[in-house]
């Protein structure tokens, strides 16, 4: 290659820079350009301008905003009786719209927890099937659909269609095997509603009572969960995660049913924020975290029992 | 070359500029064309250099000589306008061109040889990296010496070696590519 290179100024001068050559007169044309250039042109850039331009901007825009501040110290009174309207116009709105989407929520959590009990009685009952399948169907076709027609959630939307249809299959079906194996279906789907509901913030606390308790009371359950955390075994579990995320799991449950059942507020917070803990723990894949979570809830209950 | 104080009257500025015009010229705006390699750019490229050149000339202390002044303002030049976005946004085509005007020209078979190896090779040469390419132009066409590449760009002997040596490497991979395609 040194070899080849040796020959690239014969290479170039013969092939690509053969047209740079120049003349007597392309040198004197050069020399007189030269000679009598006065001033080295200068290429037009936007950049400057540009900058000039921003800065301009920039300085307009705080001056207003100083101007502005200057303006309203001036007149103090009157601007903050408006700052005082529009906040007073703004809380009003605010809490008509909470009041508003809260009432609608907790009526549709509530259509949902008295669905499920007709449902669990109708199990019960020893009156003929086909009245009380009537009266569920009339209940669930109703409501479904009243608040289907105010329902903005996609995913609620539709499952409130669902029962809406079940009613009207439960009203029209002529034989008890029908019956039951709608109302089996109703069941299933207010089930899922509960748990969609539930994630956007709908919640009927009652739909959170467990029926049949293997706790006597709170406390018991309290220190139940305790135990389980400190336990040096995982049985019956296969390994400490499947353990882990099993209490993380039934004591979401019970702190659910515990808060739904607590007069007191400052006890049932602690036990919402337990229920919270409880559930990322239930999720948690991570060892560590999980670990961290379970300590946090560790501290939690004796916090509780110690209000208690 | 070192000027006096004497020789920078008017009289005898003009006639420095017109001697360093008709020495360095031609090769200004050929070094200038392996940077930018496109005639246009390389004329106001040379025009630029001496139009510098004319108005620095009492600045110039002579501490090396005026050839490696004017390729060192050539140099800044030419890596200003690389650098330049107009220059981003634009496809040399000058070199492809020339390819092309070069073969239509040749008749004997003969000739045919000798062109296309000089083609290959200047091609393989300009087709180079620009920190490449100028340390291969510097040493093997304008013959400079590695003090005065040193001068003119500023790097240390031992960087001017390894691109001299890496820019070879590269030559050497292009050249057996372009035999492997063949």
């Amino acid at each position: 290659m040194s070899d080849n290179l040796k020959y690239v100024r014969k290479s170039l001068n013969s092939t690509i820079l053969k047209h740079g050559k120049m003349s007597s007169a392309d040198k004197d044309r050069l020399y007189q350009t030269v000679i009598h250039h006065k001033v080295s042109k200068k290429r037009f850039s936007i950049a400057p301008v540009l900058s000039i331009a921003a800065i301009a901007c920039f300085t307009l825009f705080i001056g207003s905003f100083v101007y502005k501040q200057i303006e309203n110290k001036e007149n103090p009174q009157n601007d903050l009786a408006l700052i005082n309207n529009q906040e007073e116009e703004d809380d009003k709105t605010t809490s008509k719209n909470e009041e508003q989407k809260n009432n609608n929520s907790s009526n549709l959590a509530s259509f949902l927890y008295e669905l499920k009990v007709m449902l669990q009685e109708n199990n019960m009952s020893s009156s003929p099937i086909e009245d009380s399948a009537k009266e569920v169907g009339d209940f669930a076709k109703d409501n479904a659909y009243r608040f289907a027609s105010i329902q903005k959630e996609e995913a609620i939307l539709k499952k409130l269609q669902e029962i809406g249809k079940l009613g009207e299959s439960l009203q029209e079906v002529d034989t008890d095997e029908k019956r039951i194996n709608i109302m089996s279906d109703l069941d299933y789907v207010a089930n899922q509603l509960v748990v969609i509901a539930e994630a956007k913030g709908i919640i009927d606390e009652r739909n959170n009572i467990i029926k049949n308790l293997e706790y006597e009371n709170l406390e018991t359950w309290l220190k139940s969960v305790k135990e389980s955390i400190h336990a040096e075994s995982f049985k019956p579990y296969g390994n400490r995660e499947a353990y882990e995320r099993n209490i993380g799991n039934g004591a979401n449950l019970y702190a659910k049913h515990y808060a739904a059942l607590e007069d007191d507020t400052a006890i049932k917070d602690q036990l919402k924020e337990i229920a919270e803990v409880t559930n990322k723990i239930k999720k948690e894949e991570g060892e560590e975290k999980r670990t961290e979570l379970l300590n946090t809830l560790d501290l939690m209950i004796d916090q509780l029992l110690e209000d208690r | 070359m070192i000027v006096s104080e004497e020789e920078f009257h008017p009289k005898r500025r003009e006639d420095i500029l017109r001697e360093l015009i008709d020495l360095y010229a031609e090769s200004i705006k050929m070094l200038a064309f392996t940077y930018v390699k496109n005639w246009s750019a390389a004329e106001d490229i040379t025009q630029d250099v001496f139009i510098k050149c004319y108005e620095k000339m009492e600045s110039f202390r002579g501490d090396s000589t005026y050839k490696t002044w004017l390729y060192k303002i050539t140099r800044n030049k030419c890596i200003d306008y690389l650098k330049s976005k107009w220059y981003r946004s634009f496809i040399p085509t000058d070199f492809m061109k020339e390819k092309m005007e070069t073969m239509d020209q040749l008749s004997t078979e003969e000739q045919v040889i000798n062109k296309l190896d000089d083609i290959e090779l200047s091609e393989k040469v300009l087709a180079l990296p620009t920190k490449y390419r100028e340390i291969i132009i510097l040493f093997y066409y304008e013959e400079l010496k590695m003090k005065e590449i040193q001068t003119l760009t500023n790097l240390n002997i031992d960087t001017i070696k390894t691109r001299l040596r890496r820019g070879k490497q590269m030559l050497q991979k292009n050249v057996e590519r372009g035999y492997g395609n063949e």
